[in-house]
C-alpha cells in the first residue's frame, strides 16, 4: 500500500466518468449519440436502471429506478442490457491511463478514482495543468467524457467534481474551501443522506455554511456524535489520504430473479452458475478462498448472508458449490420465495491457481 | 503544396508512420497523416499523442506547403495503385489534396496542417548513438517479457539504463525477466535510467534498416525519447514511475546446468506444447546427468484424458538431476529469440526461477518462474 503524508499541502483530483455505461455504449454504437439511453434490466420484469444517459436524465430517469417507471417517464428511450465486461474493459483503460499520470491512484468504483498529484506538481497551476491533461487524455485517447474536481483533499475534490458534472473541471484551491462550500445545499456533502438532511432542515439548516459556523453542541444535538464529523466535513476538512490498495478482499456474484424462486432445484442450479463465475474470477486473479458466503434476500427485502470457512483454501467450482449448497440447506426453509441469491468467496490468498509461480516484484 | 512522388515512396512512407496513427479517438485529426515539404523531400508524420513517427521520402517539390489527410484513406488509395509517379497538390488551402497519376485522379478531403498536434521535438538532452544491429537484437530479446496488461504501467515498458557506454535493457511481467546488455557508441555523461513503452521499442525494431548508427536522445526532463533512424524519427513519451529492482531476481547460482542444441530443444518444446495446450500449458523438463558430462533432457507434457508425450534430447548435464516445469508459451517465447546454436538452462529447485541463456555469451539472461506441479515418484 502506498500513501502520501497527510500533513503537507496536497493536490487531490477526483476523476469521475460521466454517465459511464451510457458513454461506452455510445462509443460502441455511434447511432446512439444524442439519444436518451437506459441501461439495465427489462421493463417487463423487475429490472432496475443501472445507468441513464444525460439525455434520459432530462426526463427524470436515474439509476436504481425501476426500469418500468423509467420507461414511463421517457418512452422514447433506447433500452440496452448492460455489458459489464465491456465497461470493465474501458474502466481498466481509464485506470491505466490515470496510473501513468500518478502512482497514487485510488480506484473507488468502476468509473471513479482519486488521483494524488502532490508529488507531480509543485504549484496549483501545475496541478491544474496535470488534472486538465488527464481529463483531456481520457477524452482524446478513450473517447470518454469525465468530470474532474481538484482540491487539497478528497472530500472537497469530490464535491467540486459533482458540482461540475457533466464534463466539468472545478478547482478549489487551498484556502478557498469555505468560499466554495458555504453556499452549497446540505445534500451536496457526501455523508449527508436524506435522513440527516431532513433533520438538518427541520432545525433550520439549509446550507453547508450554516453547518460550518454552528456550534458543535447544536450539531451534536441534531445528528448525535456524527454531527461533529459532519461539521468538520462541512468546513472542508478531510485528512484521509489517497491510498493504493490493489488487494482484492472478496469475489462474489449474485442474481436478482425476474420472478421469485421457491423451488430448491432452481436455486441449486443458480448456485452452480454463480459459483462458476466466482471460481472463474478467483482463478483469473490467481486467488484461492477460505470462506464461502451465501446471500439470500426474500420478498420482504430481508437479506441474510451466511458463511462457512474451510480447512483448505480453494478456487475449485465443485468445492464452492458444495459449500454454498450446504449453506442453502441450513439457512433456507424449503418453499420460501427467494428474490435474490448470491455466492461469495473471501479470506483470499494469492497462489496463481494455474500453478504458475510469480516473481516478487 | 505541390509535388511529384513515386507511388512506392508514398506507400513506403505511409507504411512507416501507420502504426502511430490513432486507431480510435475523438480527436479525429490524430487519424490523419501530416504531409509537408521539408528540405526538398516529402515529410510524413503521424501521432497518437503517445508516440509520433515521422519519415522523409524523395519527392520532386514544386511548391512548399503542408496539409493533413485521413491516413487510412490515403494509404488504401495509394496501395491500390500500380507503380507510377503521382502528383500531389493541395486543393484550396487547408481543404485537402488532389492526387493525379496515370489515368487516375482522386481528391481526399483533409484539414489544415496547423490543426495537427505538434510533433514533440527533442532538440537537446542526453544523446548517444548505437549500432542498429545491436539495439535491434537487444529489443528483440527483451520486449517479449514486458507485460501486456496495463495493471502496472511500469511493467508494460522496458527499463533502459545507460551508464558510460553500457546499455542495459530489461523487462519483466511478473513471470519472467529478460535482461540484455549492449554497448553504445558514445559514452553518456551521467547515468540514465528510464522506462520506454515496449510498443515504442517494437516500432524501433520494425523500422531499423541499414548499418548507420541510430541516434538516441532523451529530453532533459526525462519525459520523452527520440530515436533517429535513417529517414525516420520516432518520438515517444516515457513511462513515469520506478521500475522494480530486478537484479535480485537473477539467481546467483545453480545446482543443475544443461547445455543443449537450441533447434532440438525448440522442436521438443513445440511437440510438447501440443499436449500442454489442454493442460494449463505445463511443460515438464527433467535433466538427468549421465557419465562424463553427457546426459539427457526429457521434455514431457500431458493433457488430462487426452494423452501425453515425452521427448528426449542429448545434453551436457552438470550437477544433480533436476526437474522443473514451465509454461509452454514462456519457454517457446524465449527459445524463439535466442538465435544461438547452443542454449544453457540452469536451475536449483523445481520451485525456484530457471535461467535460460545463450552459451558463450554473457549479454543476455532470461529468468522464468516455474509452474508448480506434482512430480510423483
Amino acid at each position: 500500500m502506498v500513501t502520501m503524508d497527510a500533513d503537507e499541502n496536497r493536490f487531490v483530483a477526483l476523476v469521475d466518468l460521466d454517465a459511464f455505461y451510457a458513454s461506452v455504449e455510445t462509443l460502441e454504437d455511434s447511432t446512439l449519440v444524442g439519444k436518451p439511453l437506459l441501461i439495465g434490466g427489462s421493463p417487463t420484469s423487475r429490472g432496475v436502471v443501472a445507468a441513464a444517459s444525460y439525455e434520459a436524465r432530462k426526463y427524470g430517469c436515474h439509476s436504481a429506478m425501476p426500469m418500468s417507471r423509467a420507461v414511463k417517464l421517457c418512452p422514447i428511450a433506447v433500452i440496452l442490457s448492460p455489458r459489464f465486461s465491456l465497461y470493465h474493459e474501458y474502466s481498466q483503460k481509464v485506470m491505466a491511463l490515470l496510473r501513468r499520470e500518478s502512482y497514487l491512484v485510488q480506484q473507488m468504483s468502476i468509473d471513479e478514482a482519486y488521483v494524488d498529484l502532490t508529488s507531480m506538481a509543485k504549484t496549483w497551476d501545475e496541478a491544474e495543468g496535470l488534472a486538465h491533461r488527464m481529463q483531456g487524455r481520457i477524452r482524446l485517447d478513450l473517447g470518454l467524457p469525465a468530470s474532474v474536481g481538484l482540491a487539497s483533499n478528497k472530500l472537497v475534490a469530490k464535491v467540486a467534481c459533482e458540482t461540475g458534472k457533466p464534463e466539468g473541471f472545478v478547482v478549489v484551491r487551498d484556502g478557498q474551501e469555505s468560499a466554495f462550500l458555504d453556499g452549497l445545499m446540505v445534500r451536496a456533502l457526501p455523508g449527508i443522506g436524506p435522513q440527516s438532511a431532513q433533520k438538518l432542515r427541520n432545525s433550520g439548516f439549509a446550507t453547508l455554511g450554516q453547518i460550518a459556523c454552528a456550534s458543535l453542541h447544536t450539531m451534536m444535538n441534531i445528528l448525535g456524535p456524527y454531527g461533529a464529523v459532519i461539521q468538520r466535513r462541512a468546513r472542508g476538512e478531510d485528512p484521509s489520504p489517497v491510498t493504493t490498495d490493489h488487494e482484492t478482499k472478496s469475489v462474489s456474484a449474485e442474481e436478482t430473479f425476474a420472478e421469485d424462486v421457491s423451488d430448491g432445484q432452481s436455486l441449486a442450479a443458480e448456485i452452480e452458475r454463480l459459483s462458476k463465475r466466482v471460481a472463474e474470477s478467483l482463478s483469473n486473479h490467481g486467488l484461492v478462498a477460505r470462506t464461502i458466503t451465501l446471500k439470500l434476500r426474500n420478498t420482504e427485502f430481508l437479506t441474510i448472508t451466511r458463511s462457512s470457512s474451510r480447512d483448505r483454501s480453494t478456487a475449485d467450482v465443485e468445492a464452492i458449490v458444495a459449500d454454498a449448497l450446504h449453506l442453502l440447506g441450513v439457512n433456507w426453509v424449503d418453499g420460501d420465495p427467494v428474490r435474490l441469491i448470491g455466492v461469495g468467496a473471501s479470506n483470499l490468498r494469492l497462489v496463481h491457481a494455474t500453478g504458475q509461480l510469480t516473481m516478487d516484484i | 503544396m505541390q509535388l511529384n512522388c513515386l507511388q512506392e515512396n508514398l506507400s513506403h512512407g505511409l507504411g512507416v508512420v501507420q502504426r502511430a496513427v490513432a486507431t480510435r479517438t475523438t480527436l479525429p485529426i490524430t487519424q490523419h497523416v501530416l504531409m509537408s515539404t521539408d528540405g526538398g523531400r516529402l515529410k510524413m508524420s503521424a501521432t497518437n499523442l503517445e508516440i509520433a513517427i515521422s519519415t522523409w521520402v524523395g519527392a520532386e517539390i514544386q511548391e512548399e506547403g503542408a496539409i493533413t489527410v485521413p491516413a487510412r484513406l490515403l494509404t488504401d488509395f495509394v496501395n491500390s495503385l500500380s507503380k507510377q509517379t503521382i502528383s500531389v497538390t493541395t486543393t484550396s488551402p487547408g481543404k485537402g489534396i488532389e492526387l493525379k497519376g496515370d489515368r487516375v485522379d482522386a481528391t481526399i478531403n483533409g484539414a489544415d496542417a496547423a490543426e495537427f498536434p505538434p510533433i514533440p521535438s527533442v532538440e537537446d538532452g542526453i544523446a548517444t548513438r548505437v549500432d542498429p544491429k545491436l539495439i535491434r537484437e537487444a529489443i528483440h530479446q527483451v520486449v517479449l517479457a514486458a507485460a501486456v496488461e496495463d495493471s502496472r504501467p511500469v511493467l508494460t515498458g522496458v527499463n533502459v539504463e545507460l551508464e558510460g557506454t553500457s546499455l542495459t535493457l530489461a523487462a519483466a511481467d511478473g513471470f519472467r525477466l529478460a535482461v540484455h546488455k549492449a554497448e553504445v557508441l558514445d559514452a553518456v555523461p551521467e547515468k540514465l535510467s528510464m522506462i520506454v513503452p515496449a510498443r515504442t521499442l517494437q516500432e524501433v525494431e520494425r523500422l531499423i534498416e541499414g548499418d548507420e548508427p541510430i541516434d538516441i536522445l532523451v529530453t532533459p526532463q526525462r519525459s520523452q525519447i527520440l530515436f533517429r533512424l535513417k529517414n525516420v524519427e520516432i518520438v515517444s513519451q516515457l513511462i513515469q514511475g520506478t521500475f522494480p529492482n530486478y537484479s535480485q531476481l537473477v539467481p546467483q547460482n545453480h545446482t543443475t546446468r544443461v547445455i543443449v542444441d537450441l533447434g532440438e530443444l525448440q522442436r521438443a518444446t513445440r511437440t510438447a506444447s501440443i499436449f500442454a495446450k489442454d493442460g494449463s500449458g505445463i511443460i515438464r523438463i527433467q535433466m538427468s546427468p549421465g557419465t562424463n558430462g553427457a546426459g539427457t533432457v526429457t521434455i514431457s507434457s500431458r493433457a488430462e484424458e487426452l494423452g501425453d508425450n515425452t521427448g528426449e534430447i542429448e545434453a551436457e548435464v552438470e550437477g544433480e538431476e533436476g526437474k522443473i516445469a514451465f509454461n509452454s508459451r514462456y519457454l517457446s517465447d524465449v527459445l524463439a529469440v535466442l538465435g544461438k546454436d547452443k542454449v544453457a538452462m540452469e536451475m536449483t529447485t523445481s520451485s525456484s526461477p530457471g535461467v535460460i541463456k545463450p552459451v558463450d555469451s554473457d549479454n543476455y539472461i532470461h529468468v522464468v518462474m516455474p509452474m508448480f506441479v506434482q512430480w510423483g515418484e
